[in-house]
C-alpha cells in the first residue's frame, strides 16, 4: 500500500475500535479481541499490527529492535540507513524474525518516508543529532515515533519535536525506559504520593564518563566512500561540515560538540525524567542553575519554581549502579537504580509497600512495566505515552541548561514558559543552531 | 598543523565562550575583530568555520558584512547562517534578504529557512515568490519559513498556494499554515487561526495527521463553542478523525468536555462507549463518575470492564462501594476488573470499605476482601483477619491466615500461637507454620518472634512443637539455638529427631559446636549421621575462614566411622581447596569402601591446583592414586599429567 496517504482510511470503523478497545486491555481480561486473532495460537492478524519500521539502528537500536518484535502484534517492514552494511544487517534479523523476504532497504529518510506511506511508527536509534529531526520528519509524515534518547540536540529542537507531536496528533515516546520499570516507578510514586512528606530535593545521576565541556576536534579525513555504501551528507544531517572518517559512522562521536548533548545529556535524559516525575515536575524544567566549577556538573543545583531542588550527581553516593534518581523529604528518603534489586529507602516500612505503589500505579494509569508495549499501547489508543514528547521536551531543556551553565561558567535563570533564559542574551544564543540545509525544520 | 590549530580555536571557543567568559580577558570587541579577521583572510575552511561558531555567541551588527560576504561560499554557506542566525539586529535580516535573489540551490534553501527562525515579516513578499520554485527544497523551505513568520500577508500567501500545489509540496505548505494559525492563537488571534483549520479541515485529499491536525486546532481555538465540533469528530466514521478526537479531548482544558461526553455515554453503541470511557477516565475529571458507574453496572460486557477501568483512573475513594457490589455479578471480566480497580485505589476510605465486606457472610466476598486487603497492605485488618481464621469455610480460613501471614508482625503473634496450640489436623498447623514462619522470616527484630515460639513450646503438642522448632530456624539467634538444643531431649521421639533434623540445617555457625557435641553423645546411628551432615556442612560454608573450616573437618574425624560418614567427610574435605586437605584424605585412599571416592577427591583438588597447595603432599597424594587406581587409566593419565606438571613448577 505505499504512496497511498491515508493508508488506514481503509480500516474499517470497526476495526479500528477494535484495536482502541483491545490497547485498553493491557492488564485484565481484552475488551474486544477480534476472533481472528483468538484463533492464530496468539498470532495477531495481519490487519491488526502495527507496521513499523528502523531508522538508524545500531547497538541500543538493536536492542530496542529486539524488544520490539518480541511484541505479538508488532511487525517491522524496512529499515533506514545511511550505511550499506547496518541496512543489510537489519534486514538479516527482521527477515530472519518473520521467516521472510520482505523487508525493504532504504538509504534517505526524505524518500523513505515519502514512499512507505504504509508504515505506523518507526523506531529511531540513530545518532543523537539525528534524534529530533528524524522524529519531526516522521511525524509530519503522518507516523508515531520511538525515539531513543537524548532526543534533542538543543531547547529549540525538543520544542519543535513536542509542538510537531501535538500538532499532528502523533504518538511519541523517547526511550527513557525506566519510567516504564517497577523500581523507578515505586521511587517516584512513593515521592509522588507524599509518603516521603513534601519532597524537598530530587537527586539524578549524570554519566560517569565524559565531561560537560567538550570539544569538536575533526579526525583525520578518509576518502568519502560512494553514497550507497556509507551517506556521508545524510550521517552529518543538519550538522556542521567536517570530513568523514569511518569511526564517526561506528559510533565514535560522543563528547564532540556538534553530536553529543555532554555526560549530563547523556544520562541526564533518563534521570531528570524519572526525578522531575517523582516531583510532578514533568511539565516543567528548572528555573534556577548553579554553575559548578568541575568538568562536569557533578552537584550542580538546579531549582524548580516551587523551591524544590534537583541535585545532579556523577557518582553514586545516592544510589547503587547508573542512572539512579533519589529523593528526599522530611519523613524519608526513597532511591532507584540499575544496580538494585528492589529500590532502597529510609525505612523498611516504606519498601514493604512496593507491589502496592507499583499496583495502585498500573491501576489508576492503565500502564504496563514495559516500556515499548506502552509505546505500542498507544499507538493503539492513540493517548499520551509515559515518556511523551512534552516530557522529553522538559527534561531535555534542563540538560541543555544545565549544559549552558557550565559551558558559560555561571548561573543561569531559565523561563520554562517561555523556553528562554531570562535577561541573558548570551544563554539564549545557545538554545539553538543554524541547521545545515536542507535539514532545515 | 592545521588540525592542532583548529583544536586550540575550538577550545578557546567552548571553554571561553561569552562576552564576559571565564577567559575574561579578551574583551569582546577584540575577540570580534580577531574573529572577523580570520573571515576576512585566506584562513582554511576549519578556521572560518570556527570562526563563524565563536561568532554566534558573541557577533554583533560588525561581523554581518563578513558573514554576509560568505553566504555565497558553497562550503561555508551553512556556517555563515550559523554565525548570522543568533546576532541580534536588522542587519543580518538585511543581508540574508539581499542574499536571497543571489543564490541557488542548497544555500538558498538555508539562506531562507534562517529568515524563518528570525521571523523576517519583511521578507513575505520574496519568500512568497519561491512558493513556485521548481525546486521543491526551495519551496518548501519558503513553506515552513512563511510558516515561522506567521503574518497575515504570509497566511495569506500559504494558503493561495496551497490550492494549487505539487503534491510534494503540500506537507510543507500545510505546515506553514498551521504554524501561522499556531502564531495567530498565540496573539489571541482566533478567528484567524479559526479561518487557516477550517480550510485545512476541508483540504481534499489531505494527509490524515493534517487533518487531525486541522480538527484539534479547530477546536481547541473555539474553546468551548468547539464542543459540538469534537462531537462530530467522535460520531464520524473516519477512524483517524475519531482517533484524533479522542486526544484532543484529552488534550482540551475545557471543563464541560467531560460533562458533555458522559452525557454521551449512554447514546453511542459499546465500542464508541469504550472510546468515551477511556478519555474520560484520562481527563480525570469526577463529573463523569455517575455515568461510568452506571455504564459499568449493565451494558456491554466490554463497555463495563472500560466503564470500571476509567472510573478506577478517576481515583476517588468514592468508587470503591459501587466496585464492590458489582464482585458478585455474573460476568467473571466484570469481577476482576472490580477487583483489580478496588486494589488499585488509594486512600483509606477505600481500606474502610474493604474491611467491612469481611462481616458479608458470603465467603466468595470475604475470599475478596482478604486478598484485597492482602494486596492493599492493610495492616489495621489484622484483629479482624484473624477472627475468620476460624471460619467454618476452609478456602477462607486458608486466605486469612494467608493474609494474617502477610501483614501481621511480631506483635500478632499471640493468636496465631494460640491456634497452633490446639491445632491437631496436620494442614492446619502446616498453614500456621508457614504463617509464622512468613511473619517471623519478614520480622525487623526476630528476637521478639522468639520469645514467643519458646513460650508457646512449653504449651504444644508434639506435631506442633515440631513446626514451632521449624520457625524458631527462621527466626534464628542464640536464644533460638538454645531452645533447639534443649528440644533434642525432648522425650517424644519425633520432636527429638525433629529437633536435630533443624539443627543439623542450622542457618549459623553457631550450631557448630552444638552438633559436634551431639554428634559425639548420639545414641542412635541416625541421630549421628544427622549431626555429622549438619556438621560438615559447616565446612563448605563460604562465610566461614578457611581455618575455621578446616578444623570442623579435622575434629570430626575421630566421630568417622562406617562409610557413610567417610563419605560425608570426603565430601567436605573435597569443598576446602585446602592446602592441607590432600593431606586428611589420604588415609581413606587404603579403605576399600571409600577408596574411589577418596580418589575422586584428590583428582579434583589436584585439579584447581588450590593456591600454596603443599607440592609435597600433593604429589604423594597422587603417587598413591597412581597405586590404587591403577586399573583406572584415565585416572591414571590424569594423575601422571598433574605429577609432570608439578615438577616443572619450583
Amino acid at each position: 500500500m505505499p504512496n497511498d496517504p491515508n493508508p488506514k482510511s481503509s480500516l474499517s470503523r470497526r476495526r479500528f475500535l477494535q484495536r482502541s478497545a483491545a490497547a485498553s486491555s493491557v492488564f485484565a481480561v481484552p475488551c474486544i479481541i477480534p476472533a481472528s486473532a483468538l484463533g492464530r495460537g496468539g498470532a495477531v492478524a495481519p490487519s491488526e499490527r502495527i507496521v513499523m519500521a528502523g531508522i538508524g539502528i545500531h547497538n541500543r537500536g538493536g536492542s530496542d529492535l529486539t524488544w520490539m518484535m518480541g511484541e505479538p502484534d508488532v511487525q517491522f517492514v524496512a529499515i533506514c540507513d545511511i550505511s550499506k552494511e547496518r541496512r543489510e544487517a537489519v534486514k538479516q534479523t527482521i527477515d530472519n524474525k518473520y521467516g521472510t523476504k520482505d523487508c525493504t532497504m532504504h538509504r534517505d529518510i526524505r524518500e523513505f518516508l515519502a514512499e512507505r506511506t504504509d508504515i505506523d511508527g518507526v523506531l529511531i536509534a540513530t545518532g543523537d543529532h539525528w534524534h529530533a529531526l528524524a522524529s519531526i520528519l516522521a511525524m509530519r509524515a503522518g507516523k508515531d515515533v520511538y525515539s531513543e534518547k537524548p532526543s534533542c540536540m538543543t531547547i529549540a529542537e525538543g520544542q519543535a519535536v513536542a509542538d510537531t507531536a501535538r500538532k499532528y496528533g502523533r504518538v511519541y515516546q523517547t526511550g527513557a525506559q525506566r519510567l516504564s520499570e517497577a523500581n523507578h516507578v515505586f521511587a517516584i510514586e512513593t515521592a509522588r504520593s507524599g509518603r516521603l512528606g513534601k519532597v524537598h530535593t530530587a537527586y539524578a545521576h549524570i554519566a560517569p564518563w565524559d565531561a560537560a565541556i567538550m570539544g569538536n576536534a575533526w579526525k583525520p579525513a578518509q576518502p568519502e566512500p560512494p553514497k550507497d555504501e556509507v551517506d556521508w551528507d545524510i550521517w552529518l544531517g543538519p550538522c556542521p561540515w567536517r570530513p568523514y572518517n569511518s569511526s564517526y559512522v561506528q559510533g565514535d562521536w560522543r563528547g564532540l560538540y556538534d553530536f553529543h548533548t555532554s555526560c549530563i545529556g547523556e544520562w541526564g535524559a533518563h534521570t531528570f525524567a524519572q526525578a522531575q516525575a517523582g516531583i510532578d515536575a514533568l511539565d516543567t524544567s528548572p528555573v534556577d542553575y548553579k554553575y559548578v566549577d568541575n568538568p562536569t556538573g557533578d552537584g550542580m543545583v538546579t531549582t524548580f519554581a516551587n523551591g524544590v531542588k534537583m541535585i545532579l550527581s556523577r557518582g553514586d553516593r545516592y544510589w547503587h549502579g547508573s542512572c539512579g534518581e533519589r529523593f528526599d523529604g522530611p519523613e524519608g528518603w526513597v532511591a532507584a537504580a540499575d544496580g538494585y534489586s528492589k529500590p532502597e529507602a529510609s525505612s523498611p516500612a516504606l519498601l514493604a509497600d512496593f507491589k502496592k505503589v507499583v499496583g495502585e500505579y498500573m491501576a489508576r494509569t492503565q500502564r504496563p512495566m514495559n516500556h515499548v508495549r506502552d509505546f505500542f499501547d498507544c499507538i493503539k489508543s492513540r493517548r499520551l505515552t509515559v515518556a511523551n514528547a512534552e516530557v522529553m521536551y522538559r527534561s531535555m531543556s534542563a540538560v541543555h541548561a544545565a549544559n549552558i551553565c557550565m559551558w558559560l561558567k555561571r548561573d543561569v535563570k531559565f523561563d520554562p514558559i517561555k523556553a528562554e533564559f531570562v535577561n541573558d542574551a548570551e544563554a539564549n544564543r545557545l538554545r539553538s543552531r543554524a541547521m545545515r540545509e536542507p535539514w532545515i525544520i | 598543523m592545521l588540525l592542532s590549530k583548529l583544536k586550540l580555536s575550538l577550545t578557546v571557543a567552548l571553554l571561553c565562550s561569552g562576552v564576559h567568559s571565564a577567559c575574561g580577558q579578551t574583551p569582546a570587541k577584540e575577540q570580534e575583530a580577531k574573529l572577523i579577521a580570520v573571515l576576512t583572510s585566506n584562513a582554511e575552511y576549519p578556521q572560518k568555520a570556527d570562526a563563524c561558531r565563536d561568532l554566534a555567541r558573541i557577533g554583533t551588527a560588525e561581523c554581518v558584512p563578513a558573514l554576509a560576504a560568505l553566504l555565497a561560499d558553497a562550503k561555508l554557506n551553512h556556517m555563515a547562517r550559523y554565525g548570522l542566525e543568533t546576532v541580534p539586529g536588522p542587519a543580518v535580516d538585511e543581508a540574508l534578504r539581499s542574499a536571497l535573489g543571489k543564490l541557488k540551490g542548497r544555500p538558498l534553501v538555508g539562506v531562507i529557512g534562517s529568515i524563518g527562525v528570525r521571523h523576517d515579516d519583511k521578507a513575505v513578499a520574496a519568500l512568497t515568490a519561491f512558493l513556485g520554485d521548481p525546486d521543491a527544497e526551495v519551496a518548501q523551505a519558503a513553506a515552513r519559513a512563511l510558516g515561522k513568520i506567521g503574518s497575515a500577508d504570509a497566511a495569506k500567501s500559504l494558503a493561495a498556494a496551497l490550492a494549487g500545489a505539487l503534491p510534494a509540496n503540500q506537507l510543507a505548505l500545510c505546515e506553514g499554515l498551521f504554524r501561522c494559525a499556531e502564531g495567530f492563537t498565540a496573539k489571541g488571534q482566533a478567528d484567524q487561526a479559526i479561518v487557516i483549520y477550517d480550510s485545512l479541515r476541508k483540504l481534499k485529499p489531505a494527509p490524515h495527521q493534517v487533518l487531525a491536525g486541522a480538527w484539534r486546532g479547530a477546536i481547541l481555538a473555539r474553546q468551548e463553542k468547539g464542543l459540538p465540533l469534537l462531537l462530530e469528530a467522535f460520531r464520524s466514521n473516519d477512524a483517524w478523525l475519531v482517533a484524533a478526537a479522542e486526544r484532543i479531548a484529552i488534550e482540551m482544558k475545557v471543563a464541560a468536555v467531560s460533562k458533555v461526553l458522559a452525557d454521551e455515554l449512554g447514546k453511542v453503541p459499546a465500542e464508541r462507549q469504550i472510546m468515551l470511557c477511556n478519555v474520560l477516565g484520562r481527563r480525570g475529571d469526577v463529573v463523569a463518575l455517575p455515568a461510568l458507574l452506571g455504564l459499568a453496572k449493565a451494558g456491554d460486557k466490554a463497555a463495563r470492564v472500560a466503564a470500571i477501568r476509567a472510573a478506577v483512573e478517576l481515583g476517588d475513594a468514592a468508587v470503591a462501594v459501587p466496585l464492590i457490589e458489582l464482585f458478585k455479578d455474573p460476568e467473571a471480566e466484570v469481577v476482576q476488573a472490580a477487583t483489580a480497580g478496588v486494589a488499585g485505589l488509594p486512600g483509606a476510605g477505600v481500606d474502610a470499605a474493604v474491611v467491612k465486606m469481611l462481616d458479608s457472610a458470603d465467603p466468595a466476598l470475604q475470599l475478596h476482601a482478604l486478598e484485597m486487603l492482602r494486596q492493599r497492605r492493610v495492616g489495621t485488618a489484622v484483629p479482624q483477619i484473624q477472627l475468620l481464621m476460624d471460619s467454618k469455610n476452609e478456602a477462607v480460613k486458608a486466605a486469612a491466615v494467608k493474609s494474617y501471614a502477610e501483614l501481621g508482625g511480631a506483635t500478632d503473634l499471640g493468636g496465631m500461637l494460640d491456634k497452633l496450640v490446639k491445632a491437631s489436623d496436620p494442614a492446619a498447623i502446616g498453614a500456621l507454620e508457614k504463617a509464622l514462619a512468613s511473619i517471623c522470616g519478614a520480622a525487623q527484630q526476630p528476637q521478639g518472634c522468639v520469645q514467643q515460639l519458646v513460650a508457646a513450646l512449653a504449651k504444644a503438642g508434639p506435631e506442633a512443637k515440631q513446626a514451632l522448632l521449624r520457625t524458631l530456624r527462621v527466626a534464628g539467634g542464640p536464644e533460638a539455638l538454645q531452645a533447639l538444643r534443649g528440644a533434642v531431649a525432648d522425650p517424644d521421639k519425633d520432636v527429638h529427631t525433629g529437633a536435630i533434623r533443624v539443627l543439623s540445617d542450622w542457618k549459623t555457625a553457631d550450631a557448630a559446636a552444638v552438633l559436634l557435641d551431639l554428634a559425639k553423645t548420639a545414641a542412635t546411628p541416625v541421630d549421628k549421621i544427622l549431626c555429622l551432615r549438619g556438621y560438615l556442612g559447616m565446612a563448605a560454608r563460604k562465610d566461614l575462614p578457611a581455618p575455621e573450616r578446616l578444623a570442623i573437618c579435622q575434629q570430626s574425624m575421630p566421630l568417622i566411622q562406617r562409610s557413610e560418614e567417610k563419605l560425608l567427610l570426603l565430601g567436605a574435605i573435597g569443598s576446602l581447596a585446602n592446602p592441607q586437605s590432600l593431606g586428611l584424605i589420604l588415609p581413606y585412599l587404603d579403605d576399600p569402601a571409600v577408596k574411589l571416592e577418596a580418589v575422586a577427591t584428590i583428582m579434583a583438588l589436584a585439579d584447581k591446583r588450590a593456591k600454596n597447595q603443599d607440592a609435597d603432599v600433593a604429589k604423594a597424594a597422587l603417587g598413591k592414586v597412581l597405586a590404587v587406581a591403577a586399573d583406572n587409566p584415565a585416572v591414571v593419565k590424569r594423575a601422571q599429567e598433574l605429577l609432570a606438571a608439578l615438577a616443572t613448577e619450583k
